[in-house]
Parts: C-alpha cells; structure tokens; sequence
C-alpha cells in the first residue's frame, strides 16, 4: 500500500519536474511569460511506459531469482498495459479531440478529457506496481 | 465495420471506442483489486484519481491555452 501511495506521489513530483523543464527549454507564446499549452498537460502516455518498464523490470527480477509470479494478475496488467498503448489513444481521440487536434472542452473548468486521460494513465502505472511489490515480496 | 451502422444508438466507431474505455478502466482495477485486495485496491483509485486531479489542475492552471488569433 506505502509503494503504491509512493509511486504516485514520484509520478506527480515527475510530472511537475517535466514541466518545469518543456517550459524553460521554450520561449514564451505572446502575451504569456511562458511557451506551454494544455496539450503538456497531459501525461498519460509516460505513465503508460512506465508501467510497461516497470513490470518488465519485475519481471526480470522474477525470473533472475526464480521467485513465483502472480500469473493471473501479470496477464492483466498486461492487458492493461496494451490496453493503454492501444485502446486509450483510440478512445481519446475518438471522444477528447475535435478538429485540428484540439482538445474537447469538458468540466471542470474545461479539463475534464486531460484529468480522465491522466487518471487512465496513473491506474495503469499504479497496477504494474502492484504487480511488481508482489513479486518483489516486499 | 461499416462506422455508419448503428449500436445502442451509437455508430461503430463510437461504440468501439466506448469499449476501449471501459477495458482501460476496468482491466488496472481489476488487477489492482486481485493484487493488493478490494480495499487496498479502493484507496489506490481514490489516492491515484485525486492525485492525477491535483497534478492536471495545477498544470492546466499554468499552461492555460494560447487563444485563437
């Protein structure tokens, strides 16, 4: 449970950090002081590979140190995993998108298709941690 | 698929993509829930849904959309 709460809150800290750094690598979109839009808001696509890295990388300990793993529970998560790789894109860009690669507006506040995005994303990274804290056994 | 035929009301494509959304959901949930138990489980959607909340809030807040010219 504390490595999944952990997880999360690295998840944010990276997610801050990743826009601190688009936004000094780029100069400011007039009149704003800054060169960021809300399509860098959305971070659902790293969340996505992180869950795919982190369970390869349980997976290997699993396998270097000949421990059991949850087979049922691996076989979901990679469901999900491709879940997320294939079917959220489709998904998103069947419902979240308009013309022009614009993003739907949608409540609250018009963020509404960028927080369910996120959240997809952090569901998938949270269950291949799960995953992996149970084959690591700790 | 012909995307014009019709599904519960909704065109192919729709309801493909409807599905799709259900599967992303669902299947992190589920493994979630046989791995760590229900009420784990429950805390961690909660905790993750708050979280990417906060995050894309704060985000969105500082990123605010170029308007149109």
């Amino acid at each position: 449970m504390k490595e999944l709460l952990i997880t999360i809150g690295l998840a944010i800290i990276i997610a801050l950090l990743q826009m601190v750094m688009k936004g000094l690598s780029r100069t400011a979109i007039k009149p704003k002081s800054h060169g960021l839009t809300q399509e860098d808001t959305l971070f659902w696509s790293d969340w996505v590979i992180a869950a795919g890295l982190s369970l390869t990388g349980a997976l290997i300990v699993a396998s270097n140190e000949n421990k059991p793993i949850p087979t049922l529970q691996v076989v979901g998560c990679i469901g999900a995993i491709l879940a997320g790789c294939v079917f959220l894109p489709f998904a998103l860009r069947t419902f979240a998108y308009e013309e022009n690669a614009k993003i739907r507006p949608l409540p609250p506040g018009g963020i509404g298709w960028i927080l369910i995005a996120n959240a997809c994303g952090i569901l998938i990274l949270s269950s291949a941690v799960a995953v992996g804290v149970n084959v690591y056994g700790l | 698929m012909d995307s014009e035929s019709i599904i519960f009301g909704m065109t192919a494509r729709r309801a493909v993509a409807v599905a799709a959304g259900v599967v992303v959901v669902g299947a992190p949930i589920a493994v979630l829930g046989a791995t760590v138990g229900i009420g784990a489980a429950a805390i961690t959607v909660g905790a993750a849904i708050a979280a990417s909340g906060a995050i894309t809030k704060a985000a969105s807040r500082i990123a605010e959309d170029r308007e149109e010219e």
